[in-house]
């Protein structure tokens, strides 16, 4: 509350002192323009010109109150808790937060001893994240078109039944898919039932691939890896499927016309031409889906959320586990242990990480002056 | 003409085996909603009662 009320006045000061030097600005002006005998707005046409010249200030007032109020200043006070110790030991009001500086960071980048393993928890759950994210993307992206260049084709009848058998898939709530894929691979689900029955259980065992009774999908850190990724195939196919779709009907069909006169192959022409065209359309969208795998809660939560426990004690410590992703980290950190500086620490460096990714990409591979190439 | 034949099978026997995987769960979601099963440990892909 001390810091909301402390943060609170700091932007009632910044906004002081920006009216304060504006008015100082504007008196100079006027004195100019009365020296050059111009005329000067009264009062009363100083409001007039609100409404006429200056319309668009007035229009824009509510929406920036609005932003300032309810985006900003929240936004800053959550920036600044990662610089505090608010944790569960300080919580107001019975014991107040103080400043630490920088501490959080150090205590995110350096582990030391059995107590303090944030900085062995973290490079472990970039990692992961990292690739979960390259493969997320990348798997979905490449599945979409091969699978709706596969509906798209002339030979390939009833065309609009096959896609609506791909997008039941999303019009059923990830809520509800995802926790039913995750009973689906249950440690005693279906699918174990299946496997033990035909034998694949025991033919793993015997490899020594896992030492239980049951396939450990969700539940043994490497397994759990690849399930997650294989997963997210089912569920993000379909949508790259009908983004892909909606791309590949706009290819120019004289290009493709004139490249099969010169004889060129189907597979030339798909590396030649309908790729570098999907990439130079669909480019800005493939950076945004990075981004936001590198934050997908969804699948990652639903999915090993109460399944997944951690066995590593370093991890365990500081309250992460092999399959999470920075951001369902940081929502353990929140929800379930009120460690709000860390679970603020991660959050700015995330927003690091995206904002970093999204600028070097957008300008060094995603050229806006490509286009006429394609006209 | 009928190595055009076997393409065109192909193609559609891979769809239709695609198209059978993705709607495994949301085939599992319907016959599990007429279960009488209440545990979330199911062993089973049709319900028993």
């Amino acid at each position: 509350m001390i810091l909301l009320f402390s943060l609170i006045s700091f932007v009632v000061w910044a906004i002081f002192i920006v009216v304060y030097l504006n008015n100082v600005i504007n008196a100079y002006k006027l004195q100019k323009m009365e020296e050059e005998g111009k005329h000067i707005n009264t009062f009363k046409e100083d409001l007039v010109s609100f409404v006429n010249g200056k319309f668009h200030i007035t229009l824009l007032a509510l929406p920036v109150t609005g932003i300032v109020v309810f985006t900003v200043v929240p936004l800053l006070v959550l920036i600044l808790v990662a610089f505090t110790n608010y944790d569960q030991q300080h919580m107001p009001p019975s014991a107040l937060f103080t400043w630490v500086g920088f501490r959080n960071f150090r205590d995110l980048f350096s582990s030391g001893g059995l107590t303090v393993t944030f900085g062995y928890a973290f490079v472990r759950v970039l990692a992961w994240t990292l690739v979960w994210a390259v493969f997320a993307t990348f798997t979905t992206y490449i599945g979409g078109i091969l699978l709706s260049m596969l509906i798209n084709n002339k030979r390939t009848k009833f065309p609009k039944m096959w896609r609506t058998l791909f997008i039941i898939t999303i019009a059923v709530p990830q809520f509800v898919s995802l926790l039913l894929v995750r009973n689906f691979f249950a440690n005693s689900g279906i699918v174990n039932t299946f496997c033990a029955n035909i034998g694949l259980t025991g033919w793993l065992r015997d490899v020594g691939l896992i030492g239980t009774s049951y396939i450990p999908f969700l539940s043994a850190p490497g397994w759990a890896h690849v399930m997650i990724i294989i997963i997210n195939i089912w569920v993000g196919v379909p949508y790259q499927m009908l983004i892909a779709t909606g791309v590949l009907m706009n290819i120019p069909t004289e290009q493709l016309e004139s490249a099969r006169i010169d004889g060129a192959t189907p597979r030339q022409i798909f590396w030649k031409i309908t790729m570098p065209y999907m990439l130079f359309i669909t480019g800005p969208a493939l950076v945004t889906d990075f981004v936001k795998n590198i934050n997908n809660f969804n699948v990652i939560y639903l999915l090993t959320a109460n399944v997944f426990v951690t066995t590593n004690q370093a991890m365990a410590n500081s309250q992460a586990k092999e399959v999470d992703l920075l951001v369902t980290w940081l929502y353990t950190l929140t929800q379930d242990y009120y460690n709000y500086k860390m679970a603020s620490a991660i959050g700015i460096i995330v927003f690091l990480i995206c904002a970093v990714f999204t600028l070097v990409s957008f300008n060094n591979f995603i050229k806006g002056d490509r286009e006429e190439a394609y006209r | 003409m009928k190595k055009k034949y076997i393409d065109i099978t192909l193609r559609h026997l891979l769809l239709a085996f695609l198209a059978f995987i993705w709607l495994i769960p949301i085939a599992w979601l319907l016959v599990t909603s007429f279960s009488a099963y209440t545990g979330i440990n199911t062993s089973t892909f049709f319900p028993k009662e």
